[in-house]
């Protein structure tokens, strides 16, 4: 079967974006927006519809098993793993744009540093030993899966530029650390979730809907926000390996 | 100006020595190509190796273990320092929040192939993505406390060395295309070379090979290329092979062909009850020794998982019975799973010694980009304690040293930008070069192939536009074949159907650096050992 790919272009970050066209041809039911990419990019040439040279589309992966979140775009106008979603289950014609709450860095390529920033706003780390009881165990394996991959933050009508709300992106490693913690949670990372997360969302759960990890964020949330208040905890480095090894 | 080390590479091995080198009060930059989150890394599935307690016993039979399954070919004294390491490494990983599966008391613990017990914690079929997040935050703790400087849009394009010593780097931000250079000791932790072979292996395209290349170009020495390990269970999907993890097997998973329209469970046919679980170039070699056999019309390889206890599949292998089902639409529960040998992982990569060094000084390596610690053939979880390992190791010898680092005074002014064109690596290119290389360097070898796979690349290179990087890519390669074709023995990952014993003369290091104008490939005592 012939597809068009219609991409949504753009030289630089500050240049115009524009659309152009390229066909591709498959009869495989299992290629996936990911390989037809790869394929346009595998050409000796490779041309637009009407013939013009284009350069080589620019676009960012590394697994192609849905596992890094690398290539997050948007597929005919929905956030998705270019990886994971089938292309002829789109018609003959599809559509790619880079994630659009982000900067485009070039063509579907976007910056998306804003996500572990937040992170780092939040204080998302472990400021004292880890301790996790068998009941959490399976929450924080869950809690550990998030791909930082933004279709959470794409789809959610809170989130607009990472200023105030940071999105599911950032409560999901937050609920890592907060259950691996164990016993009361360290306050600061509570209040910020609390401020920037709990307070804006407006519980829709598309996040949920588009998320390609399939992780229950509205639970990993709810856990969080049920966690007793705990102190304000400051650094301790107790667990350098270090340490570890000649205690 | 203040000394940082400059360290290639996110995922366990960079990570890890970021990390250690903060804990020693010591800066860093963290230069990858993608934040850690895309890292290989991420798609560990079976688990990490390694003793939970110190006993000397113990001990000693992982070692053992490792060093006969990596043909004797895997550095003595580094291989004890790693599994001795492996207990205190897992207590720190746990302590920095992995959920390793345990019962509250103890871990858990899974059989992996070529061990001779049980001794791999996991979580999930997802061990990776949950170590890699743990110390993905403790690396983000010490970033905001300024000893970490992330930049996660950086291509390594080469070292920059000066008097036999590696004063430091020249990088390219991918987004911006600004050049520069970071002066510093170096410590590479780039990854292995599945970029290299786009569509035939189970890793991520992110690594290229292209470090590895750039500094083979250079002159640094590269150790045991020809061993490239095939996983035994993977099969085809859109763009890649995915990996069915060994995990699968250590749970009871069993393999078959069919012969005269019947199953054939080889492995326990040939080796006995526990035969699913021999090291992996085994299962693979015998594998294809019997797709060429021509007394049966060969049916295809499967894994039969139906004897999987249902618990098993919830607690340690949910993420394949979710890949059985999206990819092969088939469940594993009631139905074998078709599979094929695919290259999972590269036993060679830049010569170290014991403490990480590599051949010049200031530049250091660990993880899967270096060669030491797994020989001919690696056991299974073995990497991942070698990356977190190695990266700790890595960073204490750089840090250890780092006050012999004088910087010059031209060196303080700082980063001329380059002029020179440095072109992108293009997929076009390495799916040829990866084309010739898997062709002639499969599971069974020969010298025909092999040099057949010389020439084809050699020819292909006289009429093709390279760039720098591209050109690069081709030397390594070429080296690849070169030292597979000197190592006139079976070994390991390394079967050769015209050479086929193991030979005394070759328990050797096979070294390949480039000297300028050829590829050298010489034969060296392993280190650690007693000729070293
Ligand atoms: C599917 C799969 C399953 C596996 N399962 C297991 C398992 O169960 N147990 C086990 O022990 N091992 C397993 N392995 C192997 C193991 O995961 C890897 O060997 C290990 O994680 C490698 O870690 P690393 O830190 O060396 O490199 P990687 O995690 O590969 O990281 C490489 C880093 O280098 C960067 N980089 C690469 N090239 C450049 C460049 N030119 N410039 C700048 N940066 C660059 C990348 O951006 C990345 O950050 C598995 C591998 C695969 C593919
Ligand atoms: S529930 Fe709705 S508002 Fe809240 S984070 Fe998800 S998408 Fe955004
Ligand atoms: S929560 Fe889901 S959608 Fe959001 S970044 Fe993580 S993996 Fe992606
Ligand atoms: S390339 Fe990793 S999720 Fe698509």
């Amino acid at each position: 079967m012939e597809i068009q790919i219609k991409i949504l272009r753009q030289d630089r970050p500050e240049g115009e974006p524009f659309w152009q066209t390229f066909l591709y041809e498959t009869e495989d039911r299992e290629a996936t927006v990911a390989s037809a990419l790869e394929e346009l990019n595998s050409r000796e040439r490779l041309t637009d519809i009407d013939g013009n040279p284009a350069r080589p589309v620019c676009w960012e992966c590394s697994c192609l098993q849905k596992k890094c979140g690398a290539c997050a775009m948007l597929i005919n106008d929905f956030p998705a793993l270019a990886c994971e979603e089938k292309i002829l289950g789109h018609g003959s014609t599809v559509e790619l744009k880079p994630l659009q709450k982000f900067p485009v860095v070039r063509d579907l390529a976007v910056d998306r540093d804003v996500m572990h920033r937040n992170l780092r706003q939040l204080g998302v780390w472990l400021s004292q030993k880890a301790d996790i009881g068998r009941e959490n165990q399976e929450e924080v394996f869950i809690a550990s899966q998030c791909l930082q991959c933004g279709c959470c933050l794409e789809i959610c009508t809170s989130y607009a530029d990472g200023q105030d709300f940071y999105g599911m992106s950032a409560l999901v490693p937050a609920a890592r650390v907060l259950l691996a913690q164990g016993g009361p949670g360290d306050r600061r990372m509570q209040e910020g979730c609390e401020r920037h997360i709990y307070e804006g969302c407006q519980g829709f759960n598309a996040c949920e809907h588009v998320c390609p990890a399939g992780l229950p964020v509205t639970r990993l949330m709810a856990h969080v926000m049920q966690l007793p208040k705990g102190k304000l905890l400051t650094d301790r480095y107790e667990h350098s390996i270090m340490k570890t090894i000649y205690e | 100006m203040e000394k940082k080390l400059i360290i290639i590479g996110s995922g366990l091995a960079g990570l890890s020595a970021a990390i250690t080198a903060a804990e020693r009060g010591q800066k860093s930059i963290l230069l990858s190509v993608q934040p850690p989150e895309r890292a290989q890394s991420v798609l560990a599935e079976g688990g990490l190796s390694g003793e939970l307690s110190e006993e000397a016993e113990a001990l000693a039979e992982h070692y053992q273990d490792t060093m006969k399954a990596g043909g004797y070919l895997a550095g003595p004294e580094s291989v004890k320092e790693l599994v001795g390491a492996a207990p205190a490494v897992i207590r720190w990983l746990q302590r920095l929040g992995t959920p390793f599966q345990n019962d509250g008391t103890e871990l858990a613990r899974r059989q992996m192939g070529g061990h001779s017990r049980a001794r791999t914690v996991f979580a999930g079929d997802r061990t990776g993505k949950a170590i890699m997040a743990a110390l993905a935050d403790e690396a983000r703790r010490y970033e905001a406390a300024g000893m970490i400087e992330r930049m996660s849009s950086h291509h390594f394009l080469q070292l920059i060395l000066r008097d036999d010593q590696c004063r430091g780097c020249m990088v390219r931000n991918w987004r911006s295309g600004r050049v520069y250079q970071l002066t510093g000791p170096v410590i590479l932790a780039c990854g292995g070379l599945s970029g290299l072979f786009p569509g035939w292996s189970t890793g991520s395209g992110q690594n290229t090979g292209a470090a590895a290349a750039a500094v083979f170009r250079q002159g640094i020495v590269l150790g045991n290329l020809e061993f490239i390990q095939y996983h035994p269970t993977t099969f085809q999907i859109s763009g890649k092979r995915c990996l069915v993890s060994e995990a699968a097997r250590g749970e009871g998973g069993r393999l078959f062909a069919i012969r005269g329209g019947a199953r054939w469970y080889f492995m326990e046919e040939l080796y006995g009850p526990d035969g699913n679980l021999a090291p992996r170039d085994l299962v693979s070699r015998t594998m294809e020794q019997i797709r060429r056999r021509p007394d049966f019309r060969f049916g295809g390889f499967w894994l039969d998982l139906t004897g999987i206890r249902k618990d098993a599949w919830k607690n340690g292998l949910a993420g394949l019975h979710e890949e059985c089902m999206s990819y092969l639409h088939l469940n594993p529960e009631h139905e074998p799973v078709p599979v094929e040998p695919g290259i999972h992982y590269f036993m060679g990569g830049i010569l170290t010694d014991a403490a990480h060094r590599a051949s010049k000084r200031f530049l250091y390596a660990a993880g899967e980009c270096a060669c030491q610690y797994h020989g001919a053939n690696r056991l299974g979880g073995n990497s991942m304690l070698g990356a977190v390992w190695g990266g700790i190791r890595a960073a204490e010898t750089a840090v250890m040293e780092l006050p012999e680092f004088q910087q010059t005074p031209e060196e303080i002014e700082d980063s001329p930008a380059e002029t020179a064109e440095w072109e992108e690596l293009s997929i076009r290119v390495r799916k040829k070069i990866g084309e010739i290389l898997a062709a002639s360097l499969g599971v069974i070898r020969s010298e025909e192939g092999m040099e057949k796979g010389l020439r084809e690349l050699e020819e292909w290179r006289s009429r093709t536009a390279l760039s720098r990087l591209e050109q690069d890519e081709v030397l390594l390669g070429t080296a690849m074949l070169r030292s597979a074709l000197a190592r006139r023995e079976s070994r390991g990952a390394h079967w050769r159907e015209d050479c086929p014993e193991q030979l005394e003369k070759f328990q050797k290091t096979t070294a390949a650096f480039y000297d300028g104008h050829q590829i050298q490939i010489q034969f060296r005592p392993v280190p650690g050992t007693k000729e070293a």
